[in-house]
C-alpha cells in the first residue's frame, strides 16, 4: 500500500493489477487472444484502445461499488466510447458520490497513478500519458441541481453511459432524462 | 407573459427531475403557441410524429452468443422534405428520446431553411461493449429492418452520439444490396470516397465561424482585434478557431479535455495546430506557446472576451458561473452548452446567445449539400461547398435575428418560432387529406 493510502481503503497497487487482468480478459472474447490484445495494444490500435479503455472502466466501477465508500454510480464518455482513443488517450470518468470527502479523491488518486504505470508498462510508453483517469467526482446535491457535470449526466448529446449505479432510480434511469440544455428559453 | 416569465416557467419546468424528452418538447411547443397565431388543428398535427418505427434486431456476437437490442427510426415531419436526422447508438436510447430528437431536427431544418424533415433514430446499445465486427452485423441489421422507411426521397438518416462514417458506409452498402442499385443519397456523412462531400468535416466549425462574424456584425463590432475565447478544440471549436483567426479575431483562450490555456495576446493558431496534429492523442496538454498561461476550463468560460464559443460538451455554462460570464456574446457551436437556467441568468445581463439550434447548423446544411450531390451524380468543389453554406446561414441569422427585433424575442425562442411556424406553414399549404 502507499504510504498516503487513506486509512480503510485499499492497497490500490494490488487491487489496479486485478482491474487491469479482468480488463484484458473482457478484451480477449471471440477470436482475439490475450496475447492478440496486448500485440494490437502497443501498436496502437485505437479500436482496441477504446475497448480496452471501456473495459477498464467497467472493472474499476465494479471495483469502486464493492467498496462501500460512498461511491453512487460510475459514467463513462469521451474517446472511450467510440474507436478513436490512442495510446496516449484517458479515461473519461464522471463518479458520482454521496459527499466529497479527501478519502474518495485521495483513493481516485491512488488507483490512476497505479493504472498508469502498469499501463505504460503494458503498451511501452514512457512518459505518457501522464494519468489514465480522467475523473470529475460529483457528489448528490451537484447531480440533483445539474451543477456542473451533474448536468452533463443529463446531457442527451454528449450523455455519458452509466457503468455502474448503486440503486436505480425509480422512474427512468439518468440516461433517459431529457435535453434541459437544448431546451427553449 | 413576457419573454422572462416564458423562460422562468421553462426553467422551472426543466429542474423538475426526470423529464421526458418528448414531454419537455411538447412544453416547448406550448410556449411557442404563446407566440404565433397558427390555427389549433396544425398544432395537433405539430405535436406528434408521423410515423415511428420499433424493430428488434438480432446480433450474433463473436462469441457465438446471439443478442437481441431494440431500435427506433421516427419521421417526425415531412411537410416540408424528407425527414433527415441521425442514428446513434447508446444504452439510454428510448422511443420517446427518439421522438423528441426527431421534432428538434424538423425544426432545425426549418430554421436553416432548407427543404428537410426531420427526424431520428437508433438503436438501445452499448457500442462500447462491441468489436468492429459485431458493431458491423448491428448496423446492417438495423438498416434492413429500417429499410423500408428510409430512402432518398423518404428518410435520410446520418451520424449522431456514437456512429460515424463507417456506420454510414455500412448503411449505404446494407441498402445498395437490399434495393439493388446505387443510392448514395440514402444517408449523408459518409467517407468521400463513397460520395460524402467534401468540407464537411469543417461544416460545422466554419457554420459557427459565419454566425459569429454575422453577430458581431450586427452588433457592430469589429472582427480585427475581437477576443475570442473557444471551448474545445476539436472539428468545431478547432476549426472555429482557426477561421475566426484568419479571419482577424484574436483567439485568446482555447481548451480540450487536457485543460485550458489563456494567451492575452492571441494564440498563433497555425502553431497551436501544427502542435495539436502531432501531439499524443492530439491535445492541447504541453502546448509551447509564448506568454501563455494554463487556466482552469471554468475560468476559461469567465475570461473577459468579447465572444464565447462554447463547443465541447452540453451544460457548461450553468446557474452556477452564469453570473460570471463576462462575454457579450455566446455562440453555442456544442449541442445544448447553456443550461436553462444559466440562459435566465445570461438574459437578464444582456448577453447575446446564439443558440445551438442555429449556431450549429452547418453540419446539417453540408448534409444537405451532400444529398444533393448525391441526387445530381456531380459532385462539388470544396470552395463551393463553403461559399453556399456561408450564404445559407447568414441568410438563417438574418432572419431570426430580425424576428427577435420585431417580437421583442430571445434568439433561442425566435429561431424556434421560426422553425415551428415554417413546418406549419408547409402543412396548411398542402390541404386536408385527413
Amino acid at each position: 500500500m502507499l504510504p498516503e493510502a487513506p486509512s480503510g481503503l485499499i492497497p490500490s497497487e494490488i487491487e489496479a493489477e486485478r482491474v487491469f487482468d479482468c480488463a484484458l480478459t473482457q478484451c480477449a472474447r471471440g477470436p482475439i487472444t490475450r496475447g492478440g490484445i496486448l500485440q494490437r495494444l502497443q501498436d496502437g490500435d485505437p479500436e482496441l484502445h477504446s475497448r480496452f479503455r471501456y473495459a477498464l472502466a467497467k472493472e474499476l466501477s465494479a471495483y469502486l461499488g464493492q467498496l462501500n465508500a460512498g461511491f453512487q454510480g460510475v459514467y463513462l464518455y469521451g474517446s472511450a466510447m467510440g474507436e478513436s482513443a490512442s495510446r496516449y488517450s484517458d479515461i473519461d470518468v464522471i463518479v458520482v458520490v454521496t459527499a466529497r470527502n479527501d478519502r474518495t479523491a485521495a483513493l481516485l488518486a491512488l488507483l490512476d497513478l497505479s493504472l498508469v504505470s502498469q499501463y505504460r508498462d503494458l503498451v511501452g510508453t514512457r512518459t505518457l500519458p501522464q494519468s489514465l483517469l480522467d475523473v470529475r467526482v460529483i457528489d448528490e446535491t451537484e447531480l440533483a441541481e445539474r451543477d456542473g457535470y451533474g448536468a452533463v449526466l443529463d446531457g442527451l448529446f454528449t450523455r455519458p453511459v452509466c457503468l455502474w449505479r448503486s440503486t436505480p432510480r425509480s422512474t427512468g434511469a439518468l440516461h433517459t432524462e431529457g435535453p434541459r440544455q437544448s431546451s427553449l428559453r | 407573459m413576457t419573454i422572462h416569465d416564458t423562460v422562468r416557467m421553462d426553467s422551472d419546468r426543466l429542474t423538475a427531475a426526470e423529464i421526458n424528452p418528448y414531454e419537455m418538447m411538447l412544453q416547448q411547443l406550448d410556449l411557442v403557441q404563446q407566440h404565433t397565431d397558427i390555427p389549433g388543428g396544425i398544432w395537433n398535427i405539430l405535436r406528434r410524429p408521423e410515423r415511428s418505427l420499433e424493430v428488434s434486431v438480432p446480433v450474433t456476437l463473436d462469441d457465438g452468443r446471439v443478442e437481441v437490442f431494440t431500435g427506433y427510426r421516427v419521421q417526425y415531419s415531412s411537410a416540408r422534405g424528407p425527414c433527415k436526422g441521425g442514428i446513434r447508438f447508446h444504452p439510454g436510447v428510448t422511443n420517446d428520446e427518439v421522438k423528441a430528437l426527431a421534432g428538434w431536427m424538423t425544426w432545425k431544418c426549418a430554421v436553416v431553411n432548407i427543404p428537410y424533415g426531420g427526424g431520428k433514430g437508433g438503436i438501445s446499445c452499448d457500442p462500447a461493449r462491441f468489436s468492429r465486427a459485431e458493431r458491423e452485423r448491428l448496423t446492417r441489421r438495423y438498416a434492413a429492418m429500417i429499410y423500408p422507411l428510409i430512402g432518398t426521397r423518404r428518410d435520410i438518416p446520418a451520424p449522431d452520439v456514437n456512429t460515424n462514417a463507417e456506420v454510414m458506409n455500412w448503411i449505404v452498402d446494407t441498402a445498395e444490396l437490399l434495393s439493388g442499385e446505387s443510392v448514395p443519397g440514402i444517408v449523408t456523412g459518409k467517407s468521400l470516397e463513397l460520395g460524402g462531400a467534401a468540407g464537411r468535416h469543417r461544416a460545422t466549425g466554419r457554420g459557427v465561424m459565419f454566425i459569429t462574424l454575422g453577430v458581431l456584425q450586427r452588433l457592430g463590432r469589429d472582427v480585427a482585434g475581437a477576443r475570442i475565447a473557444v471551448q474545445g478544440f476539436g472539428n468545431v471549436g478547432g476549426i472555429a478557431a482557426e477561421l475566426l483567426a484568419e479571419a482577424g479575431a484574436k483567439i485568446v483562450a482555447i481548451s480540450d479535455v487536457s485543460g485550458a490555456y489563456h494567451c492575452p495576446d492571441g494564440f498563433n493558431i497555425k502553431d497551436v495546430m501544427a502542435y495539436v496534429g502531432q501531439s499524443p492523442g492530439h491535445l492541447l496538454a504541453g502546448l509551447p506557446h509564448p506568454n501563455t498561461e494554463e487556466i482552469t476550463n471554468d475560468e476559461l468560460l469567465t475570461l473577459d472576451v468579447d465572444v464565447l464559443i462554447p463547443a465541447a460538451l452540453e451544460a457548461q455554462i450553468t446557474s452556477k458561473n452564469a453570473r460570471d460570464v463576462k462575454a457579450k456574446v455566446i455562440v453555442e457551436g456544442a449541442n445544448g452548452p447553456t443550461t436553462p437556467e444559466a440562459d435566465l441568468i445570461l438574459a437578464e445581463s444582456g448577453t447575446t446567445v446564439v443558440p445551438d439550434i442555429l449556431a450549429n447548423a452547418g453540419g446539417v446544411v453540408c448534409s444537405y449539400f451532400e444529398w444533393v450531390q448525391n441526387m445530381q451524380c456531380f459532385p462539388w468543389e470544396e470552395v463551393e461547398t463553403n461559399q453556399r453554406l456561408g450564404r445559407i446561414l447568414q441568410r438563417a441569422l438574418g432572419e431570426v435575428w430580425a424576428l427577435a427585433e420585431q417580437r421583442d424575442l430571445s434568439l433561442r425562442l425566435a429561431a424556434f418560432i421560426l422553425g415551428v411556424e415554417r413546418v406549419a406553414a408547409a402543412i396548411q399549404l398542402r390541404g386536408g387529406f385527413r
